[in-house]
């Protein structure tokens, strides 16, 4: 025969039998811990189950973040190959308008028709939308891509606003547009001289298209460390709910009733500004028209 | 309109209308044009003797493509030595591109007074002009 003592109770052991005297606190002890296991048990079914439903949501964010990065992949796809697919009847319409718009005449024939100057002007204007169009689906593809590479050089800003002024020259005067620079000094800098030419192209372009008209007023002027190109308009202006939105890819064309385009103008120009170290910033008014600034470190 | 030039300058490209309209527009330079929709035809053109002073080569073309083009022309050293400038639409390829073995390259939709200076310059390169 064997004692075992367990706390206070006592066991008694024989060859064939166990006979215990239960000790209420040890069983006490014994039930908390019965309870204590329970809640455990729950606690940790309770835990898995939460576990398995974090799995589930994480597992479900990364299905729709890489049905989103897809969806983004398939609409750049989409753009770069609708791009190449513009470009070659482009280039043939585009060297045509150039040929016919070489000859020496106001009027000039080929194949036995006579292609009028202010029809040749609006050829060689819709052409340049159909480009422009054109470069901006592939520029989405290029930017989203990593793509955007700047060839940097000495340029200096002033130039390349009255460059860009100059081929607006004949537009600026179809619309009767007053546009009046104030440009006094040079202003040097290391930026890509084409891709500050494209941001300039779209703002000027914009002024005309969105200024209903009215005169518009470029500033360039050099600060401390930085550039700074202003392009104000007094045309249609911005609604307030639209104004963060204008740099966004396709953002929400501004009276899309009549002025048609891709959105992608200003989206491309923050890329290339931003990607310069430079910024852009708007401040605009429906009906009192806009200023967009350009700032770029010198 | 310039002197005409002794030698030709050859396109390859499969669109008609923009063959036609580069050839036609070339051929009022005044260079004797050679053009070709197919990539194999103009390969064979140039093995058979054809030689000009210059190709303006597209690339995605069916069949034989401008990289395979290319590649067959580099294989031949007589025909290797023909300057080659590729005319593309797609933006992306520009690097591709310039694995051709030095090529330039013009991005379509160009002007014409962008075309025309190229074509010139290798036209007035020695070589491609021969004394008359």
């Amino acid at each position: 025969m064997h004692l075992a003592e367990i706390g206070s109770g006592r066991c008694t052991i024989t060859d064939d039998t166990v006979v215990t005297e239960p000790d209420p606190e040890m069983s006490q002890v014994l039930l908390g811990l019965l309870v204590l296991y329970e809640d455990l048990s729950y606690a940790n079914q309770q835990r898995a189950e939460a576990e398995t439903a974090l799995q589930l949501h994480a597992e479900e964010r990364e299905r729709l973040l890489e049905d989103r990065r897809r969806a983004v992949a398939a609409r750049d796809q989409f753009l770069a190959i609708a791009s190449h697919e513009l470009r070659t009847p482009l280039a043939t319409l585009a060297l045509i308008v150039d040929q016919l718009d070489m000859a020496p005449h106001s009027t000039t024939g080929l194949g036995g028709v006579v292609v009028e100057t202010r029809q040749l002007a609006m050829l060689k204007r819709q052409v340049d939308r159909l480009k422009t169009l054109a470069v901006e689906m592939l520029e989405v593809s290029r930017i989203t891509g990593g793509r955007l590479q700047l060839s940097l050089g000495p340029v200096d800003l002033r130039d390349v606003v009255r460059e860009v002024l100059d081929r607006f020259d004949l537009d600026i005067q179809r619309r009767h547009v007053t546009l009046t620079v104030n440009a006094p000094d040079p202003a040097p800098g290391i930026w890509d001289a084409a891709r500050i030419d494209q941001v300039m192209t779209n703002l000027i372009s914009n002024a005309l298209k969105y200024g209903a008209g009215r005169p518009i007023e470029v500033s360039v002027h050099v600060e401390a460390s930085q550039a700074v190109v202003v392009v104000r308009d007094h045309g249609i202006g911005i609604p307030e709910d639209e104004r963060s939105k204008i740099f966004g890819p396709f953002a929400p064309v501004r009276t899309a009733t009549h002025h048609a385009g891709l959105g992608l103008g200003l989206w491309i120009a923050q890329q290339i500004v931003q990607a310069s170290g430079g910024r852009i910033t708007v401040d605009s008014w429906p009906e009192q028209g806009s200023t967009f600034t350009v700032e770029l470190p010198r | 309109m310039s002197a005409p030039h002794r030698l030709p300058l050859m396109i390859v490209d499969d669109d008609d209308d923009l063959r036609e309209a580069l050839a036609d527009i070339l051929t009022a330079e005044g260079y004797d044009v050679a053009a070709f929709g197919d990539a194999r035809v103009a390969l064979a053109a140039l093995e058979q003797g054809v030689t000009p002073f210059l190709i303006l080569l597209d690339l995605m073309m069916p069949g034989m493509s401008g990289w395979d083009f290319r590649a067959a022309q580099l294989e031949n050293p007589t025909l290797a030595v023909i300057p080659v400038v590729v005319v593309t639409a797609a933006g992306h390829l520009s690097d591709a591109a310039r694995t051709l073995s030095s090529v330039e390259v013009l991005h379509k939709p160009f002007a014409l007074e962008i075309l025309l200076p190229v074509v010139a310059r290798y036209a007035a390169a020695p070589g491609a002009h021969p004394n008359p």
